[in-house]
């Protein structure tokens, strides 16, 4: 074998129904991906019930699938059952170059909480970002992104940074299209609420990355009331990060400002540009005794070609077509890259 | 000869990979207008006279500068004066949208068309746009889910690209012999730089979406 074929490898910590990531140092996709639980392999003396000890994926099968095997709970002799996983599987792609998800569809949209009904929940992960297309009743946040912040069930996500997007009018029919976003940082951001207060707190619709001491720059349409707020800068103060709160507080006093409120759903084809925070540079980080200014919020390129492991692979119970591990189980998994292929 | 060959298709290469690279960082950074005067019903519309007067208002209002001066007027047939304008770069799917909009001039009715690029495709008013196949599309994005063009009209000096001496362009030639080749049977040829991008002012570059693509 040469050894350019085998092209990474590595350890992680598997959390149940948590899809993990894996950055290829290599930009060429991999050919061939093997993962195998160290933790329950052969285990006699421990799981209470099946547990799945291996799954692969080549490059001849559809992106999201794999093939996997379940150990059986006898603890004295085992029997493995080879298996076939469907979907949100196994993921190969560059993040600036990422596969189209069909849209899933959807019945119900909650404007407080941001909770949506759909059909199936299951090709999404918490961390996931999606799109909202052509929701009716609730057209103020057509084609805007989202953060999957919570999975209740198999029929509803949680978009929890909704803010006041939702424009307190639930939505109905709509179509819910998970996307990977570009990896380009400080990346723009959607604001979905800001306050009146003396240092503001912005809330975006996905998860940012914006950083202390980092300048931003506001565009605030008048359609969203507080377009006081429209091309000031701000430094950030502090940032949080959470299931329900993604925010930042900046050292503008909005107290005195117009209510910042989505447009009706009504007034959407009136065409609004949506209310944005965008990367302006980087201002003294604030209350430091020597004053210094953080590089960590330049311009940079984090695009990266990912193995991306679906939630299927880390099921809570092992079965017919479903996997089935202990949170904790360490896996180690490797990547090839063929030398040469002979495909169909 | 082969030599050759591969140095020009990975010189292009290289010079692709810049601007996809610089595609991407505005695609995820600039300031969005949606286009809004056009009548296809969705939001992005597709783009209209009135999409670009407003974005050449915003710049304007945030002081952004022309970056091409004025082709004055010639007294030749079927030409049309272009303006001082800003340049907008956006993918050859807008084609179709471009010839559309009300008083769009194509480069070969400018009056003079010696200070133009082979990519350009035409002006209107005061943008001058430059298409190219990797033009910036995100696909299922406006309210409807279809796809979006996304059209930077740029003023001068928005943003930049930081080179590292000596990383601009590299070629790499490796003979039969290396990488694992003990019978001396491959040839690897590649290409390298070092590139940083950022946009300099955020109020003089602005992401103009529009679907119709």
């Amino acid at each position: 074998m040469l050894p350019y074929e085998m092209i990474a490898g590595g350890t992680f910590v598997a959390t149940v129904s948590t899809a993990v990531e894996i950055s290829l140092q290599s930009q060429a996709p991999p050919d061939f991906f093997i993962m195998r639980n160290i933790t329950e392999w052969g285990l006699v003396t421990g799981p209470p019930a099946a547990q799945t000890i291996e799954a692969w994926w080549e490059r001849s099968m559809a992106q999201g699938t794999a093939r996997f095997i379940n150990q059986t709970s006898s603890a004295t002799a085992p029997s493995m059952i080879a298996q076939a996983l469907a979907a949100n599987g196994v993921f190969t792609y560059s993040t600036s170059n990422p596969p189209v998800f069909p849209g899933v569809a959807a019945t119900a949209i909650n404007a407080t909480t941001g909770v949506v009904t759909v059909s199936s929940s299951a090709t999404f992960a918490i961390g996931d970002t999606v799109r909202i297309v052509n929701p009716a009743g609730m057209l103020q946040v057509g084609g805007l992104a989202f953060t999957v912040t919570a999975i209740p069930d198999s029929t509803h996500i949680t978009l929890g940074y909704i803010g006041v997007a939702g424009a307190g009018v639930n939505g109905t029919t709509a179509s819910i299209v998970k996307f990977i976003p570009s990896r380009w940082t400080p990346p723009a951001k959607i604001i979905t609420n800001i306050t009146k207060a003396t240092q503001a707190v912005i809330t975006f619709s996905t998860a940012h990355s914006f950083i202390v001491g980092e300048e931003v720059s506001f565009r605030v349409p008048s359609a969203y009331g507080m377009d006081e707020m429209n091309n000031r800068l701000g430094i950030v103060q502090s940032t949080t990060i959470s299931s329900t709160v993604n925010s930042i507080t900046v050292d503008i006093d909005s107290s005195g400002f117009t209510t910042f409120a989505y447009p009706a759903s009504g007034l959407v084809k009136s065409g609004p540009s949506p209310a944005m925070a965008v990367p302006a540079g980087s201002g003294p980080y604030p209350g430091a005794v020597q004053p210094f200014t953080p590089v960590q919020d330049a311009f940079d390129n984090k695009n990266t070609q990912l193995i991306y492991l679906g939630a299927g692979l880390f099921g809570p119970t092992a079965g017919a077509g479903t996997t089935g591990i202990t949170t904790g189980d360490v896996f180690q998994w490797t990547a090839f890259k063929y030398s040469q292929y002979n495909g169909n | 000869m082969v030599l050759n060959s591969a140095a020009a298709r990975l010189g292009q290469a290289l010079r692709e990979t810049q601007d996809a690279l610089v595609r991407d960082q505005l695609e995820s950074t600039a300031s969005v207008i949606n286009c809004v005067g056009g009548l296809n019903g969705d939001l992005p519309t597709e783009m209209s006279i009135s999409d670009v007067d407003d974005v050449v208002t915003v710049l304007q209002n945030n002081s952004g500068e022309y970056i091409t001066q004025m082709i004055e007027g010639e007294d030749r047939f079927g030409t049309s004066p272009i303006g001082d304008s800003y340049g907008c770069m956006l993918t050859t799917r807008m084609i179709p949208v471009l010839n559309g909009i009300k008083g769009f001039v194509r480069k070969f009715q400018y009056p003079n068309v010696s200070e133009t690029l082979a990519t350009e495709w035409g002006g209107v008013d005061n943008v001058r746009f430059f298409i190219s196949e990797q033009g910036s599309v995100t696909p299922g994005a406006s309210l409807l889910g279809n796809d979006v063009a996304n059209c930077f009209v740029a003023a001068k000096e928005a943003y930049k690209v930081v080179w590292q001496a000596g990383g601009k362009a590299r070629f790499i030639y490796l003979p039969p012999g290396y990488n694992n080749d003990p019978c001396m049977l491959r040839h690897t040829a590649g290409c390298s730089f070092y590139q940083g991008s950022c946009i300099t002012n955020d109020l003089w570059i602005q992401n103009l979406r529009s679907t119709g693509i």
